[in-house]
């Protein structure tokens, strides 16, 4: 009576058990693989993103029009408060800008003065951002510039104001970044003006926390955070936020680069430096040669 | 001359791969929102769970497989440990609830609830076993829970819009109206 019900015949049901007993085996070997051999499967990942996720171009241009349209139509409902507010922040940026250009002569007398070698200018490129990672528990973009562009995996990216990710898993179209508040980003900065050096840690928020301060009674909320270069992860200096205090007293950053929206990308080439390993040598006059064996017999005898 | 039933089989394989690219796409597109304090819903696994459950026959497991892969893929998932595990959950439904009609809801509800909740802690418990960066349990908790909210709504959804419900008992009708 049941029989046939769903189009399937007798000898069909061993044969479905089999099969899916096959496809479960081969995905769990897949995650074995994966698990063992990481970098290739996450090659293959990256790939197969590379392959499909331009392709939703025209799916995204009309979405990211209509958020755009909602954002905007947000903003004209308080379009009074934000113009007072932007004549305000105005006014300051004048005294700032102000304040910048005296700085900057001054900074170039002083540097013409010591000669001092700064490092040669960043150079960037800039990519559109294609999606989000698409999981409420990673915290990525992809960009549409890929190896085809010289991008490589480690390389800084900004949204032109302060520090966004890391380049992460490179296609040939396509490149992913880790963002700094992605659960597993990890990156050594500086907090300025102590200099004190810290670990900026993601932590699935939009605020990452700072582990490993040596001595957090020397910070005040309001620091700047800036990256140090540390272990060549990424160019020193680069500005990331400010640090602020959380109610239950952890030192957490609030970045400087708008994750509301980010649209385009700034990657930065960076160049490994040159590496010192030579440990140096005693600067001194020249020695004598060593006396060998038969000297030393031809003197005695 | 092509038989109607195959034709329609053939129609809801399409419309299977192409509700799940369209959700894959709507949870990729940049939306800007970045961090939530509650994840969304698995709405793909719901889908699966829902139509296995009364149309088997529209998902062939090759096709439900590779939707299912190509999904662990994109969402930077460990790739292969959700799909094997969404494709036990399937089956296990299958057999338990496929065979009767008289089922209500709330006992399909519950399977469904406690499928969902089982594949959660499978797929942590497998991360942790072999010590793979995983999501912390209490948040894929909370994300099954949104899942189990959202089954209804995804029930409901392709009962009204795609028709998809049990045929009747005698294999008469495979239309299943």
């Amino acid at each position: 009576m049941a029989k046939n019900w769903n189009n399937q015949t007798d000898y069909g049901r061993p044969i479905r058990r089999i099969f899916l007993g096959g496809l479960i085996f081969v995905l769990l070997a897949l995650f074995l693989l994966w698990r063992i051999d990481s970098p290739r499967v996450e090659r293959m990942r990256a790939a197969l993103v590379d392959r499909v996720v331009p392709s939703f171009d025209w799916v995204l241009l009309p979405v990211d029009f209509a958020s755009d349209m909602l954002g905007d139509f947000q903003s004209y409902a308080r379009i009074y408060e934000q113009n007072q507010e932007l004549r305000r922040e105005l006014q300051q940026m004048k005294a700032w800008r102000e304040a910048a250009l005296q700085l900057e002569q001054e900074n170039a007398k002083l540097l013409d003065l010591n000669k001092v070698r700064l490092d040669p200018q960043l150079t960037y490129v800039t990519g559109v951002v294609l999606a989000d990672s698409g999981s409420p528990f990673r915290q990525s973009v992809l960009l549409n510039v890929g190896s085809r562009d010289g991008i490589q995996d480690g390389w800084a990216t900004t949204d032109g104001l302060g520090l966004v990710g890391r380049v992460s898993g490179v296609g040939r179209n396509t490149a992913r970044v880790i963002l700094l508040t992605d659960s597993n980003s990890r990156i050594p900065v500086t907090i300025q003006p102590s200099g004190q050096r810290a670990i900026l840690a993601g932590n699935n928020s939009v605020m990452p926390n700072l582990d490993f301060v040596e001595n957090p009674d020397l910070l005040r909320p309001g620091d700047r955070v800036v990256s140090s270069g540390d272990g060549r992860v990424f160019p020193a200096g680069l500005l990331v936020g400010q640090v602020i205090q959380s109610p239950g007293g952890r030192l957490q950053v609030s970045l400087s680069a708008d994750y509301e929206r980010l649209e385009f990308l700034r990657v930065l080439r960076s160049r490994a430096r040159e590496q010192i390993d030579d440990p140096g040598t005693l600067v001194g006059p020249k020695l004598p040669e060593p006396l060998t064996q038969a000297d030393s017999e031809a003197e005695n005898g | 001359m092509v038989d109607p039933g195959t034709t329609q089989r053939w129609l809801y394989h399409t419309l299977f791969a192409g509700l799940a690219m369209m959700i894959l796409i709507l949870q990729l597109v940049p939306f800007g929102g970045g961090s939530v304090a509650v994840p969304g819903p698995d709405v793909l696994t719901c889908l699966v769970l829902v139509w296995i459950q009364r149309r088997p026959d529209f998902l062939p497991l090759l096709l439900l497989a590779s939707v299912l892969l190509l999904a662990d893929f994109l969402l930077l998932r460990p790739p292969g440990l959700w799909a094997a595990l969404t494709l036990m959950g399937a089956e296990f439904l299958r057999r338990v609830t496929a065979g009767s009609r008289e089922i209500t809801f709330a006992a399909e509800w519950g399977f469904a609830a406690g499928v969902i909740l089982a594949m959660t802690v499978a797929h942590w418990a497998l991360n942790a076993l072999v010590s793979a960066p995983a999501i912390p349990l209490g948040l894929s908790i909370v994300q099954a829970i949104t899942t189990i909210i959202a089954y209804p709504f995804v029930l409901w959804l392709s009962q009204s819009a795609f028709n998809i419900r049990k045929p009747a008992f005698d294999g008469q009708n495979q239309r299943g109206i």
